[in-house]
């Protein structure tokens, strides 16, 4: 008997192999264990415009598609945040009692609070251009500024909105607040602002024709910068402005005063440094990317930049971020 | 009816011996004549499988979106940066020469010296779109310099052509896929390389398809030296170990008139003969030494043994072989013919060729080789001294100590455990390529260490790219069409092997930006389809028609997503391909069809994608020729089993062998494997049948004589070629071309496998098991062997 249940099997046997072999052939299909693609907190498609620091170490870098990312003394304290609408962000800045809010293309801004949900508002703005080029927060209240003329000012809850809004079609690129309490906005094709009742109105002048992208006030010393490396220099509250020499023919998105120095940076990887405003040198921190940087914001540990790259420069040291917290350079 | 055939044959052909040899020298030396037209190169397209998704797509776009044929060549500093004009002009003139090589696309010529990559320079005044570099190098240090603020505030060109540092730029350049000539693109390549003039102040590195195949044909003079070294190695140890010049002649000679006669058809069927296969050849010559040899040696037999003249006993030997050959071949043949269902041509052209060189081994071997022995004059004069035939001894009586002792009955469980263990091994095979650059060459080679130094550089030197098709002009304008591709390249880059990506809407990103007065705040899509248009437009100014041809087809219908790879791994594809159907699964486009995947990476991944499945389905179809040869020889499907197990054993060994190495299961692997099977199962043939002739010459004898009397005739025959085999395939290992050493290793260790399976199990399980078709329905002989 078992040797016929045997003799049976040897008979079937090759059969069954062959069988089997084929039935591998037609269904089995070489597998792939899908990786996940976790969101990563940085990725090589992100852009920033804009850095703002609403406590001591506590930042928050606003980017492309809709995305901020906030940052912290280590890597596990950073966080990214997309908002409800995927809009390039172009503005950030908070108020003193920790509120961030985010201004960005088609009007629309983005407001939080402590550890609340961000909460979108959209401002009126024109079609054609919308874009909110910038938000400080200055004297108690949020200043949105933009294209087509846009000036909105909001309370330090981002909750009551007023529109200031200059006639005309020009984008306004930068605004600021001298010692006196006069504001200025640098724009578009070499067109400066100024207010001296709180915005309520405002006379334009001209400074060449390069678009300004920038001011920046410290007493009664004040430096402007603009496409094609202009540097525009006043030592008396921008009453005058004087074009001084520059090193560089990159466009200049950014100037600010840092622990006695001015500093200024823009396309190609430029950043300039100036004891006085007048002398400008360029420096070349090692990792600087080559690519465009728009922002620059003091703080306590030195100087946070926005870009095509963020990070930190500490006098002549370059840390970008987060990468050197995860190890990186 | 086999028998009368075996009877028959073996009378006439040693009878008309003369004529026998005549007829075979004369076709042989006609043939020869014809292998002046032999054809010995690498054709792409042989590579390309015939019917798959990814292969229509590559075909339907490859000469707008992307070749297979790129080729990459990284032009570095020594010192310092690129931005000098002696190197700046050297970029210019290889540009310039590149356009004069053989089968080039001079459209897809993209340098810095090409009018392909351009600065769009915005100012408050407006915006201007120049070539970078062309037609003129600047020449001053201003003009430099303004050429380096282009360069970096280009993200088309920066990281991509140019490296970060500025230290190195590439060139790229595509050839016509039915024009590419590897052997000619290489040497123009490297010529145009070495009149460089500025040598001392630059290093080049070079990649691509083209140059790899390249360097196959570059190691060619190598692989015949090895072949010629392999095959004279096994000559002299077939020399040594048979002690005669017949037994080290008669192979050979059987060898050449087999490779004459399935070349010279080959060139009658006007293919090419493709150096990455030669190992196939060799194989296939190694079947043909294989059945002289077990001639050779049962000839010996009957005239030292039986003292039968040697006319007499050439006759009976090719009348006692006949069956076992006859199995022998038509399982090879039809082994080899089973890949022909796999749907590469380069595949199926081994497959017809392997098929006929196979069967030609039975006019070859199995005839020429007995008339030839039927001349042998003093049949038992040895031609050296030396006599290593204890060395055979030893190893024969081992296996015969096996079968006779109670080791026997744990044959099949320790086999079955040892193969269980490796097939649990043999799951780790990586289907496609395993290592990180081209498996076709060494790590430390050239190329290897170019790829990796672009690779460490730039986004990847592998390319694959997608196709978004719509019926609808314009509809890649559209702002959800290019959003989408942000969308899709944003996650793809995600991947670590994934180093960038390119498409029509990272131009519109920098024309929107450079409109604006380069402000990277206008780097974002146009929000409508009309301002999308408008961007293009801008873009368009000036340029060539085809300058967008990588991105768009003129309607803007069908568009590309171009993504560059660090490597080309098995699963570095599959995860790809996974993740690319994932995402448009989760992000359907109304009224657009996404398709995958063409370029180089597109070819791979499809060849992977049916590998595995035409892996297996080869070697089920080869068992089945087994079983069916089987079944027509000895009537019996029970008989497949037996023959089975040492084929079984041998692959798994090898499966497992290759995954223990990293060698990835590949398109030249397939037919390896088919020829494997064919080899695996020829040793247990003659051991088998050689029992099985014994019993039914003498059916009063015992079984252990019949499987002592196998063992040392057929067996002696099995062990003398795989060791003869084996030791000229060791020589495969020093090849420049990692490939045919991979190949040789498996080769040799699968001859080995299969003979020592042959030689140290098959018989176990003779006795054991006592198979009916051996024994027929007496098992006498069996049971009076116990």
């Amino acid at each position: 008997m078992v040797g016929k249940v045997l003799g049976f099997a040897a008979q079937i046997a090759p059969w069954a192999i062959v069988g089997g072999l084929a039935y591998a052939a037609a269904f089995i299909k070489p597998g792939v264990e899908a990786l996940p693609l976790p969101q990563p907190l940085n990725e090589p498609r992100d852009l920033f415009y804009d850095v703002s620091e609403s406590a001591p170490g506590k930042f928050w870098f606003a980017g492309n598609s809709g995305l901020i990312l906030e940052g912290g003394q280590t890597i596990e304290q950073w966080q990214r945040h997309i908002m409800s609408e995927p809009v390039n962000l172009q503005g950030i800045a908070a108020s003193t009692d920790g509120t961030v809010l985010a201004v960005g293309n088609s009007g629309w801004t983005f407001r939080h609070h402590g550890n609340g949900e961000w909460a979108s508002h959209h401002l009126p703005v024109s079609d054609i251009a919308g874009k909110l080029i910038e938000v400080t927060w200055q004297d108690g209240y949020f200043w949105v500024i933009g294209e087509m003329g846009a000036i909105f000012r909001t309370d330090a809850a981002a909750t009551e909105w007023e529109d200031l809004s200059i006639e005309g079609d020009v984008a306004l690129n930068d605004i600021a607040r001298t010692e006196n309490g006069d504001l200025w906005i640098t724009a578009e094709f070499g067109t400066l602002y100024h207010s001296v009742d709180q915005g309520d109105s405002w006379e334009s002048q001209e400074l060449g024709y390069e678009s300004l992208r920038s001011l920046a006030f410290y007493g009664t010393k004040g430096v402007i910068v603009g496409n094609g490396g202009v540097i525009f220099r006043t030592d008396d509250s921008g009453l005058n402005w004087a074009e001084v020499s520059s090193p560089t023919t990159e466009h200049l998105y950014d100037v600010i005063k840092d622990d006695g120095r001015w500093l200024a940076t823009g396309n190609g990887g430029a950043l300039l440094s100036s004891q006085d405003g007048e002398s400008w040198n360029l420096l070349s921190p090692e990792g600087f990317a080559d690519g465009y940087h728009t922002r620059l914001l003091a703080t306590e540990n030195g100087v946070l930049i926005a870009g095509q790259s963020i990070g930190l420069l500490s006098g002549e040291r370059w840390m970008s971020l987060p990468d050197s917290l995860a190890g990186g350079r | 009816m086999i028998s009368e055939i075996a009877r028959s044959l073996s009378e006439f052909s040693i009878r008309h011996r003369g004529w026998v040899a005549i007829v075979i020298f004369v076709s042989t030396a006609l043939m020869a004549l014809n292998l002046l037209k032999i054809d010995v190169r690498t054709v792409f397209s042989d590579m390309i499988p015939s019917d798959h998704e990814y292969v229509d797509v590559h075909e339907a776009y490859k000469e707008t979106f992307g070749g297979s044929n790129k080729v990459s060549i990284l032009v570095q500093a020594r010192e310092g940066d690129i931005m000098t004009l002696p190197i700046l002009q050297e970029v210019q003139r290889v540009t310039r020469e590149l356009a004069k090589v053989s089968g080039v696309n001079s459209f897809q010529i993209v340098s810095l010296a090409s009018r392909k990559l351009k600065s769009v320079r915005a100012s408050s005044m407006g915006i201007e779109s120049v070539p970078l570099m062309w037609p003129d190098v600047p020449e001053t240090g201003a003009g430099i310099d303004e050429l380096r603020e282009a360069i970096v505030n280009n993200p088309l060109v920066y990281g991509i052509y140019v490296e970060q540092d500025l230290s190195s730029t590439l060139i790229q350049m595509d050839f016509y896929d039915h024009l590419v000539d590897y052997s000619r693109i290489f040497p123009q390549v490297q010529a145009i390389l070495d009149a460089s003039p500025v040598a001392d102040q630059v290093t080049y590195h070079v990649v691509g398809e083209p140059i790899l195949y390249g360097w196959v044909d570059h190691f060619l003079d190598e692989t015949v030296t090895i072949a010629l070294v392999s095959l004279g190695a096994m000559l002299f140890a077939l020399f040594l170990l048979n002690r005669t010049w017949r037994g080290t002649l008669l192979p050979l000679l059987s060898g050449v008139v087999s490779a004459i006669w399935a070349l010279s058809i080959g060139v009658l069927l006007g293919f090419n003969f493709d150096p990455l296969v030669i190992v196939v050849a060799f194989i296939i010559t190694a079947r043909c030494f294989s059945h002289a040899v077990q001639l050779i040696t049962r000839f010996d037999d009957i005239c030292e043994g039986e003292g039968i003249s040697p006319r007499k006993s050439a006759e009976q030997t090719m009348k006692e072989l006949f069956r076992p050959g006859l199995l022998g071949l038509v399982s090879d043949a039809g082994a080899i013919l089973c890949v022909l269902l796999t749907p590469i041509p380069l595949i199926q052209k081994v497959a017809i060729i392997g098929a006929i060189w196979v069967v030609t081994i039975g006019f070859s071997a199995v005839i020429l080789t007995p008339v030839m022995l039927s001349w042998v004059k003093t049949p038992l004069r040895n031609a050296h001294p030396l006599n290593l035939r204890f060395l055979q001894t030893a190893v024969l009586s081992l296996a015969v100590r096996v079968v006779e002792t109670r080791a026997r009955f744990f044959v099949i469980p320790v086999t079955l455990l040892v193969v269980g263990l490796l097939v649990f091994k043999a799951t780790d095979l990586t289907i496609g390529d395993a290592t990180t650059g081209s498996p076709v060459l060494w790590e430390e080679s050239a190329f290897n260490r170019d790829s990796a130094r672009i690779n460490a550089s730039y986004p990847g030197t592998e390319q694959m790219f997608i196709v978004i098709e719509s019926d609808d002009i314009d509809a890649l304008k559209r702002p959800d069409v290019l959003s989408w591709m942000q969308g899709f390249q944003r996650r793809m880059e995600r991947l670590p092997q994934v180093g960038g990506s390119v498409s029509l809407a990272d131009i519109v990103l920098g024309v929107r930006r450079n409109l604006y007065e380069g402000n990277p705040r206008y780097s974002e899509l146009g929000a409508t389809q009309l301002e999308n248009g408008e961007l293009i437009s801008f873009y368009m100014q000036g340029a060539a028609p085809d300058d967008l041809a990588q991105f768009a087809d003129p309607l803007f219908r069908n568009g590309s997503v171009i993504l560059f790879f660090r490597d080309r791994q098995g699963e570095t594809l599959r995860q790809a391909t996974y993740q690319i159907r994932r995402y448009i699964d989760e992000h359907p486009l109304e009224g657009v069809n996404v398709r995958l995947a063409g370029g180089s990476l597109g070819i791979i991944a499809a060849v992977n994608e049916i590998l595995l499945s035409d892996q297996i389905e080869a070697i089920a179809l080869a068992l089945l020729v087994v079983i069916l040869s089987c079944l027509l020889v000895y009537r019996s499907s029970a008989s497949g089993v037996f023959f089975i197990v040492p084929v079984l054993i041998s692959n798994v060994v090898t499966f497992a062998f290759m995954a223990w190495q990293g060698i990835g299961m590949s398109i030249s692997t397939l037919p390896v494997v088919a020829l494997g099977i064919g080899l695996g199962v020829d040793y247990a043939f003659y051991i088998v049948d050689s029992v099985k002739e014994y019993i039914e010459r003498y059916p009063e004898s015992e079984l252990m004589e019949a499987v002592r009397q196998s063992l040392f005739s057929a067996g002696r025959g099995v062990l003398l070629t795989s060791v003869t085999l084996a030791a000229g395939v060791l020589f495969w290992s020093l090849s420049s071309l990692r490939f045919q050493a991979e190949m040789g290793t498996l080769i040799g260790l699968w001859l080995l496998v299969a003979a020592f399976t042959s030689l140290f199990v098959m018989p176990s399980l003779i006795r054991v098991l006592k198979p009916k078709f051996i024994f027929g329905d007496s098992i006498k002989n069996a049971e009076s062997g116990q």
